[in-house]
């Protein structure tokens, strides 16, 4: 028997992955985008074609995390947490991981396989549990485009009708 | 009548950096909602919980809540 021989070269597989991180909070403001070129650029590298991304944003760590840095232990409650989606070849992945490993600056990253669309939803709720719609068949349900691509022109859900809604939901 | 959240809103992939949707389904003390409660297919509850955890070892999330 023949060994068959693959010679469509076109159809390399590639994959939609993300990046989240976390940077250290001792990196001010304005240092910010500089350090956020040089981590794009690293993994650019690779050979990735970059789709999206979201800068980092400060936000308060639901607990305390630590790394090591220079052998010593630094603890953290504050972070940048930022992410990146790109296109990438999957045997990329590794050297991938061990730049972003060896970057003193993340205090942890995580890469995840993820899909092209945005994966971020606005939080819509179905309205016909609440109304007592017993019928099994979702009748008014205010859903996103395809692929959980929010609309611009839908008006973001107070807090409050999120809150009802879901409760509604819970109740058995 | 249980629904689906998930399915009835189309949605596909539950991303761990949501996490406003993601605290919907976790309790007080931060832990995870039993399916029976929400309503949630076995599938979604799958993709569900993988998002908690992703979120949780991101700092997103706690992994445990007083």
């Amino acid at each position: 028997m023949e060994p068959v021989e693959n010679t469509n070269e076109d159809a390399k597989t590639t994959r939609i992955y993300e990046v989240g991180f976390l940077f250290v909070p001792t990196i001010t403001e304005e240092a910010l985008a500089t350090d956020v070129g040089a981590l794009k650029d690293s993994i650019g590298k690779h050979g990735v074609a970059f789709i999206s991304e979201e800068f980092p944003k400060a936000i308060e760590l639901a607990y305390t995390m630590d790394r090591t840095i220079d052998h010593k232990r630094q603890k953290y409650d504050r972070a940048y947490f930022g992410w990146v989606k790109f296109e990438a070849d999957p045997e990329m992945l590794e050297s991938i991981k061990k730049t972003l490993e060896a970057n003193d600056k993340i205090i942890r990253f995580l890469i995840v396989k993820t899909v092209r669309e945005n994966t971020l939803s606005r939080h819509t709720f179905s309205r016909h549990n609440a109304n007592g719609n017993t019928d099994g068949k979702p009748k008014t349900v205010i859903s996103n485009d395809e692929g959980n691509t929010p609309s611009a022109e839908a008006a973001p859900a107070t807090e409050a009708e999120i809150d009802k809604q879901i409760e509604a939901l819970v109740v058995e | 009548m249980k629904q689906d959240y998930f399915a009835a809103n189309n949605i596909k992939y539950v991303d761990y950096k949501d996490v406003e949707l993601l605290k919907k389904f976790l309790n007080q003390n931060a832990r995870m909602i039993a399916r029976k409660r929400t309503g949630v297919s076995a599938k979604s509850q799958r993709s569900l919980s993988e998002a908690v955890k992703r979120a949780r070892f991101m700092g997103l999330l706690p992994f445990v809540a007083k």
